[in-house]
């Protein structure tokens, strides 16, 4: 764990060396983790150079629809969907659609969960009674439940999503938040900065919020995981995207009435794309999580 | 050549002439000079109420050489809401026995809401009224209006005060006696709900519909309008007629207390969403001996479980499904697919109120990127006909042929309307429903649209949230709705296209337009009809307020061992004929 020391303008976070690169040795030595690094990688290289390496246009211009629903081929290795698009490429370009949304839903649900947690962590007393319980009635409510309803509310598009899983997201990241604070606000680096008067706010995110960032990067990473697949549900569900942008969860939804008629390429190779993702990312979430303990 | 006639042809044809009003008159003159063909004739004729005897009669003693069609077939009536050649034919399991015995077990797409003569306005409602209760006219699938609870009817000689005759000895499944005055009431408490665009579109005020006596009805329309009896046909769904008393409690939902009605079949058992059971209607006024004694339909919501449930033998029929989620299907040796062309269609509007679409240049340069034989080929597996953005369907007895020519694709063309428009490129909403193939239709428009530039952003909303927010609404946009078939081109015609009509999502004010559909709705004859119409779909398709990049078929899957089933395009199911091999 982090040991807080003292500088010139109060305590830092100043992990020892020797922390991190016990940390860097755990995670160099777990084959998971580079499993599950070098599939995330993979997946990001065709999500920022998608647009170079794929066959055909993702979006299907110029439509191509007398060919659609072809089986896989020399030409189409992964075959062609509905509307003659060729799946190999869709699911290539697809990787940017869900990282970016999961990504930066995640990113948005860390950092509103963190400030919110370090207030009702580091506030207690009845601020924390009330936030707590505000927090736990909004965790009862099913994920992608809370998803659809507020998509329903707020209009589905992709800005939506990222906002919605955000704010999903925020008090489960809180709680955890808050429980480590609980832990931090009783150090006595802490109480000296209280006794300096320093500014809470101070206290807050120059005190003690390095010293749970190990907590916050080790919640990010679980919580991408579950990004990417609340991400792939609502779109599946037929929430937040464009249906010509290429997605995972939406290509299933619209291809997984042709199983009946033994069209399966449409459907197999999404769910392929998604299953090897989100182990992906767990992997990773795992290894981290692990060096950190 | 014409053929001799014999002096008992022509005594018989002048005693029909003596008694016909001049507009029965007019049609004859028009069949006689060869003007019309023999099924248009026909057509023509059941509108305004000629009898089916007359008018075979007639279509024998009038033909001209260039007759090809054959009245045999076209129209039955028979008792029930009429079956016609072309309908569905055919094809399952189920108890196999002799006409008469057996359940038809349906798979039918599930009602949007409770079942309900005031607010029925989607096929899976409509086509359960149509099982408990009839219309007084049915307008079957070869555009012909077949008498029903309504046994003959005719108009004054100006069009607008049409006159019913009802059927007799009619009772509802509780035994009491059909009267006109029940037929006032349905007009008079359904004007207000999903069928309040008809009451526009034909002129009907609810305060001029009265009972003359029990058997007759008599409507006086606000002005003129010669294919009025579509009005109370089964093309204006909500008009099934239940007696006077049902209105004295009605709520909504009501109706699924009992389901009163004439119709062929009773309620039995209903479990809402998921399936509903009728039984033979025994005091069916008709013959319905060949009916089979029990009607079972299983409810969907998605194609796909409608597809199962057919491959495991659970259904007879599916007696509608769109040729994407029937794909399975369609091809199988193991099912019989029938198909129905159909007046239905998508129409994808532009908001003509602002920019960029309020620019015709920019209208048409988007209806110039659609290949529209492809849509239809790759969307529909072939089950469609091409459209040319305008709303009269090329089986319409009053379309004008190859009028304007067929708008084809042609990108060089919409570029240079687009330069001379000077727009640019640009980006549009194109907001449409779930619905069929109407997604994939959408990103098709946007995939063939970006190629001269433009950025369509697609939205797909549940119905509710199209229709509620999105439909009429949105500035600067393009949308996509659908309109299911009608026997006449009237609903198309007034609501989405009159300056003031109540669905002209295209907000699109054109008077010349106006005073053209007020001159067609009222013309007598139907020579008058083509030539107003040809003006109209030139029009239309020089303006563009709507693209019409195509008319759907209707598809029916059935069984090998099934037969019988009739369908029509607004997706009435008739069972009165059907048997088992």
């Amino acid at each position: 764990m982090a040991q807080p020391s003292h500088s010139a303008g109060g305590f830092r976070l100043t992990i020892p060396q020797a922390t991190r690169s016990q940390r860097w040795q755990v995670l160099r030595r777990s084959a998971t983790f580079w499993v599950g690094a070098t599939i995330v990688v993979i997946w990001v290289v065709f999500a920022i150079f998608g647009d170079f390496v794929t066959p055909f246009d993702p979006l299907g211009t110029p439509a191509d629809v007398l060919n659609r629903l072809e089986a896989p081929s020399g030409e189409h290795p992964l075959g062609t969907d509905e509307l003659g698009r060729d799946v190999l490429s869709r699911v290539l370009a697809g990787a940017r659609q869900v990282l970016t949304v999961a990504l930066a839903a995640t990113v948005l649900g860390t950092i509103f969960g963190t400030a919110l947690g370090l207030v009702v962590g580091y506030a207690g007393g009845i601020v924390d009674e009330i936030l707590s319980r505000i927090l736990d009635a909004f965790l009862s409510i099913p994920l992608v439940i809370t998803g659809m309803l507020a998509l329903t509310a707020l209009g589905p598009n992709t800005l939506g999503v990222i906002v919605v899983i955000g704010l999903v997201f925020t008090p489960i990241i809180a709680k955890t938040v808050r429980a480590a604070v609980l832990s931090e606000r009783q150090l006595d680096y802490v109480t000296a900065a209280q006794l300096r008067r320093d500014n809470g706010l101070y206290v807050l995110f120059v005190e003690i919020l390095p010293n749970v960032a190990n907590v916050i990067i080790v919640e990010f990473t679980v919580r991408l995981g579950y990004a990417i697949f609340t991400v792939l549900a609502l779109s599946f569900l037929g929430f937040g995207i464009e249906p010509s942008i290429p997605d995972w969860g939406l290509m299933i939804a619209q291809h997984r009435g042709y199983l009946t008629g033994g069209i399966w390429w449409p459907v197999l190779f999404p769910a392929l794309a998604i299953a090897s993702l989100v182990v992906a990312v767990n992997l990773v979430a795992d290894s981290i999580s692990q060096a950190f303990e | 050549m014409r053929a001799k006639k014999s002096p008992f042809v022509r005594e018989r044809l002048d005693a029909i002439r003596r008694k016909a009003s001049p507009i029965e008159n007019h049609i004859i003159d028009e069949y006689a000079a060869g003007k019309i063909t023999r099924r248009d004739f026909i057509r023509r004729g059941t509108i305004v109420g000629m009898s089916f005897s007359v008018l075979g009669f007639v279509a024998t003693a009038c033909a001209t050489d260039d007759v090809t069609t054959t009245l045999g077939g076209a129209v039955t009536t028979a008792g029930g809401p009429g079956t016609t050649g072309a309908t569905g034919t055919t094809g399952a399991t189920g108890t196999t026995g002799a006409a008469g015995a057996g359940t038809i077990r349906a798979a039918m797409i599930t009602p949007a809401g409770a079942i309900d003569p005031v607010l029925t306005n989607d096929e899976g409602r409509l086509a359960i009224l149509g099982q408990t209760g009839q219309y007084l006219t049915f307008s079957d699938a070869e555009l012909n209006l077949i008498p029903v609870l309504a046994e003959s009817w005719e108009p004054n000689d100006t069009l607008d005060v049409w006159t019913f005759h009802l059927r007799q000895g009619v009772t509802y499944h509780d035994g009491s006696p059909m009267v006109a005055a029940d037929v006032v009431a349905v007009f008079n408490n359904i004007a207000e709900g999903n069928a309040a665009s008809a009451y526009e579109t034909f002129g009907v005020d609810p305060a001029n519909i009265v009972a003359l006596d029990d058997a007759t009805v008599e409507f006086t329309l606000a002005r003129p309008n010669g294919s009025f009896p579509f009005f109370v046909s089964s093309d204006n769904y909500n008009a099934i007629i239940v007696p006077a008393s049902f209105w004295d409690g009605y709520a909504e939902g009501s109706y699924e207390a009992e389901f009163p009605g004439t119709g062929i079949w009773q309620i039995e058992n209903l479990e809402q969403g998921v399936s509903a059971s009728f039984v033979k209607n025994q005091n069916y006024w008709g013959d319905n001996s060949a009916q089979p004694e029990r009607l079972e339909v299983l409810w969907y919501d998605d194609e796909a479980v409608a597809v199962s449930a057919f491959q495991e033998g659970r259904v007879d029929t599916i007696p509608h499904i769109s040729s994407s989620g029937g794909q399975a299907l369609l091809e199988s040796p193991d099912a019989t697919v029938a198909s129905i062309s159909t007046a239905q269609h998508r129409q994808v509007y532009f908001d003509t109120s602002a920019p960029p679409f309020n620019d015709k240049r920019v209208r048409q340069a988007v209806a110039l990127t659609l290949n529209r034989q492809v849509l239809i080929d790759g969307l529909l597996a072939g089950y469609g006909t091409v459209g040319n953005d305008h709303p009269i369907w090329s089986l319409f007895p009053m379309y004008s042929p190859d009028t304007p020519a067929q708008r084809d694709e042609d990108l060089t063309a919409a570029q240079g309307l687009l330069d001379a428009a000077g727009v640019g490129s640009f980006s549009a909403p194109l907001d449409t429903l779930q619905f069929a193939e109407v997604e994939d239709l959408a990103q098709l428009i946007q995939a063939s649209a970006s190629q001269v530039g433009i950025d369509l952003q697609v939205g797909v909303y549940d119905s509710g949230t199209y229709y509620n927010d999105y439909w009429l609404a949105a500035a600067g946009s393009m949308g996509i709705v659908n309109y299911g078939h009608r026997g006449v081109p009237n609903v198309y015609m007034a609501a989405p296209l009159l300056s003031d009509g109540t669905w002209n999502a295209s907000h699109w004010v054109n008077e010349a337009y106006d005073d053209l559909y007020a001159q067609f709705a009222s013309a007598p004859d139907l020579d008058t009809q083509r030539q107003l119409a040809g003006e109209i779909q030139t029009l239309l398709n020089d303006e563009v307020p709507f693209i019409v990049p195509y008319y759907v078929d209707h598809i029916t899957i059935t069984q090998p061992n099934f037969s019988g089933i009739a369908v029509t395009g607004m997706g009435h199911v008739d069972l009165i004929n059907a048997t088992f091999a």
